[in-house]
């Protein structure tokens, strides 16, 4: 079986042969499986965004190919534009996409986009908007008198509608309050089992990335520095701190009493962490 | 420095408050930290401060002058300096100094005194060297440091922050909040920094929750984060220092707030 | 995306960059009005050297002039051709219904040259005068409009705001662009009306978040002091130096020279 998503040593180059030319991304490989959530994680720098751009179609490798079950997007016009079906892009801040007179209108753009009966179109309208917990009454609301966290469900919506396979989200949860942040990862946890949807979110809380993802991918200057389940990255703190980027603080404290000579299990999770303590408790 | 006196505030009248009877007054000298969620308040309580918005009941005061009083508006926002959320849209200029330069040519200063004023306050916020570069190249950090550079050429008293980290990467976050920690520690200067980040609120002095348009808790972080139930309850989150030590036994002393007081505490459950 | 030199300044630290705006706006005004005086080939002569030494001194680089005349090559060659063939006077030659004569091939000749000369010296105005100080020069030059109530300071801060949110506005055309590509928007294909339709989708956001920057701008300038123009001064003052002397000086001598050539010995 091929997977859903393959990124085969993809290089990107802005303003070639210019004073400009800038080197955001080189040589990135990564494949994503069915139904599967990953964090991508990294420190500032146009990397991530515009890896996301790549999986879709929207920029053009330099060098190197995207690949969606096996076949490249790139091969012909017609993959191209299934691409942009499949894979499903959500921006960061995008309530600045939101143009349409009403709320259901501006979440069915996508789907009228690809070419859907009405009937199927309001369906998926429907389901997606309900699944951001957008009420009855908002539908009929003009984007731009909503609050700005629900300005943002409604485009999430608007991605959701489209049904991708691959659910691509940037930073869904910047500038939102602590509240709103787990809003939106709770709904998009609940559309991914309810469509068994794969999802990659770029993020740079590794919090937020050791609390949600089963995969984590760790861009550094450009390149991948490392890949694997939550468990394998946060092993290697020492090397991500070293590379500049944050561990979560509970890896921070675990490492803290481990160089006091307690001997603990590694856990990235307030949760785990308390638990994994406890255990070394009752084994003393 | 500022003081609210019993302060409400609705955006129309007859419309719902936003703030409802506020008593707040920030010294001298201190840092405060606002926080809450999107919609408690906090940015209106922030636009009361220098007088972009008036009470609809009670006073501010600022330096002892009414927002009211608009003959004294303009001493009012030159005392208390206001950083916004998007430096995109409060820089005017598209050179760096220049724009720093923009409130002392309001104030009608002189050329060398306005040189002396944009190269301090660039030094402050340590971007002296991109002076003469373009706002639109610089990142995320660098752009909030030059508006808060703008403000620091007024030479106010205060500093008011509303929500400067809130679209800044952790390397943005950390460089504007280590600015205004030094401005605060090393000159001095009063400032209220509103923000949802409690890691942030974690290294003021002081912290004040909003919650539905009232002040809900005020103290030391630690006295305000060791109060887990209580956040909880207002849908906010506490540091994961202490959310662990919660987790681990509810009795504990829940004021770690750094990771060195988080495992001193562990290895002292463990230990003892 | 983000690297758009705007208008085409380009930093340097030549004589001509290091002129007051006023001085180089004053030259090319007095440029303008002695070249279009110029009648003979010498007086032409004076002005082709007169560009050919400010663009020395300017040292931008010949093959960036070059550039800025190529977006021109267009009109010269049009307007060339026009007076080539429609000026009635003495025949050179015929072909078919067009008659080339003596006066049409001076006028064409000439025509050319102006056009040359001007858009090569208003390049070499914006190559070394940065927008910014650009705008404060027209601001002063133009402050005596002030007491017939013009709002030159409102033109000349307009004129800054927009001149600090072209490139905002443009990466942000680039994203909304991106974002409802995402959403299978089709900007490529159709008529002419499609695609203006297929538009609004970009349009609507940017307008909306024009509006939000505008706000909060304003409010933002509010809180720093900004009361209109008035007692306001300057972080660079605007100072003549002895580089405008020169620059005046030159300027002054080749123009009248031009003139005199061209108006008192008809060369």
């Amino acid at each position: 079986m091929t997977d859903l998503l393959t990124v085969e040593n993809l290089t990107h180059i802005y303003s070639p042969g210019t004073p400009f030319e800038k080197k955001a991304l080189s040589d990135v490989s990564f494949s994503i499986g069915e139904s599967e959530m990953t964090a991508v994680i990294g420190q500032t720098g146009r990397g991530k965004s515009t890896l996301i751009q790549h999986l879709n179609g929207i920029l053009k490798p330099t060098s190197g190919r995207v690949l969606i079950h096996g076949e490249d997007i790139r091969s012909d016009k017609r993959l191209l534009r299934a691409a942009r079906f499949a894979v499903g892009l959500v921006f960061q801040y995008p309530e600045y996409q939101l143009f349409e007179e009403t709320v259901l209108k501006d979440i069915s753009f996508g789907p009228k986009n690809m070419g859907l009966s009405n009937e199927e179109t309001e369906r998926r309208a429907l389901e997606a908007a309900q699944i951001v917990g957008l009420s009855e009454d908002d539908l009929s609301k003009s984007p731009f008198e909503l609050s700005g966290g629900q300005k943002r469900r409604v485009a999430i919506a608007g991605i959701l509608a489209m049904e991708p396979q691959l659910l691509v989200l940037d930073e869904p949860t910047a500038g939102l309050d602590p509240r709103g942040r787990e809003q939106i990862i709770g709904y998009i946890k609940n559309y991914r089992e309810k469509h068994r949807t794969s999802v990659i979110f770029v993020t740079h809380s590794m919090e937020d990335a050791a609390e949600n993802a089963q995969r984590l991918i760790v861009l550094h200057r450009g390149s991948i520095l490392m890949q694997g389940t939550p468990f394998e990255v946060f092993e290697r703190a020492e090397e991500l701190k070293s590379a500049g980027l944050g561990v979560p603080k509970v890896c921070e404290v675990i490492s803290e009493l481990r160089s006091r000579g307690i001997n603990l299990k590694t856990a990235f999770t307030p949760e785990a962490a308390a638990s994994v303590i406890k255990g070394a408790r009752a084994r003393d | 420095m500022i003081e609210f006196k019993n302060v409400s505030f609705a955006y129309e009248e007859g419309a719902k408050n936003v703030l409802s009877d506020i008593d707040l007054e920030i010294k001298k000298g201190e840092c405060v930290a606002v926080l809450g969620h999107n919609g408690c308040g906090k940015s209106t309580l922030a636009k009361l401060m220098n007088g972009i918005l008036i009470p609809t009941a009670g006073d501010v005061f600022v330096n002892g002058l009414s927002t009211r009083d608009e003959e004294r508006l303009f001493d009012i926002r030159r005392a208390a300096g206001m950083v916004f959320q998007n430096s995109d849209n409060q820089i005017v200029s598209s050179i760096v100094e220049e724009d720093v330069a923009f409130a002392c040519e309001n104030l009608g200063m002189e050329s060398a005194e306005i040189r002396k004023r944009v190269d301090e306050a660039l030094s402050a916020v340590d971007m002296l060297e991109y002076r003469t570069h373009a706002p639109h190249l610089l990142s995320g950090g660098q752009k909030q440091r030059v508006a808060i550079a703008g403000v620091l050429a007024m030479e106010p008293q205060a500093l008011i922050l509303d929500e400067p980290t809130a679209m800044l990467d952790p390397r943005g976050r950390r460089e504007v909040l280590d600015t205004v920690l030094g401005l605060n520690r090393e000159k001095g200067m009063t400032v209220v920094l509103i923000t949802h980040h409690m890691d942030e609120a974690a290294l003021c002095s002081r912290v004040v929750v909003m919650h539905e348009g009232r002040i809900a808790l005020t103290g030391t972080p630690k006295e305000v984060f060791s109060q887990v139930e209580k956040m909880r309850e207002l849908s906010l989150d506490v540091p994961q220092t202490v959310k662990l030590l919660y987790e681990l036994d509810s009795s504990l002393d829940l004021t770690a707030l750094s990771v060195k007081e988080c495992a001193d505490q562990i290895e002292k459950y463990l230990r003892g | 995306m983000t690297n758009i030199t705007l208008g085409q300044y380009l930093p340097g630290t030549s004589p001509l960059h290091r002129m007051d705006p006023r001085t180089k706006l004053c030259s090319l005004f007095i440029f303008i009005i002695a070249l279009f005086m110029a009648k003979g080939p010498a007086s032409y002569g004076l002005c082709v050297l007169f560009t050919a030494f400010a663009a020395i001194l300017s040292q931008v680089k010949l093959k960036l002039i070059l550039r800025s005349l190529r977006a021109i090559i267009f009109i010269v060659l049009f307007t060339a051709a026009l007076n080539l063939l429609y000026t009635p006077g003495e025949e050179i030659f015929k072909v078919w219904i067009f008659t080339v004569t003596r006066e049409g091939a001076r006028i064409a000749c000439a025509m050319a040259v102006r056009i040359i000369l001007l858009v090569a010296q208003s390049s070499l105005l914006t190559f070394t005068t940065s927008p910014m100080s650009l705008t404060d020069g027209l601001e002063t030059l133009l402050s005596p409009l002030k007491k017939i109530k013009v709002p030159v300071h409102e033109f000349a801060m307009m004129m800054t705001i927009a001149l600090r949110f072209i490139p905002t506005l443009s990466d942000e055309t680039n994203k909304i662009t991106s974002a409802q590509k995402a959403r299978g928007a089709d900007l490529e294909s159709g008529g002419l009306i499609k695609r203006a339709k297929a538009l609004i989708p970009i349009l609507v956001p940017l307008f909306v978040s024009s509006f939000r920057r505008a706000d909060e701008l304003a409010t933002a300038m509010e809180c720093r002091l900004y009361r209109g123009g008035e007692g306001r001064t300057r972080l660079h003052e605007l100072k003549y130096g002895k580089v405008d002397a020169a620059g005046y000086a030159i300027t002054v001598i080749v123009s009248a020279g031009v003139i005199v050539l061209a108006r008192v010995f008809g060369l």
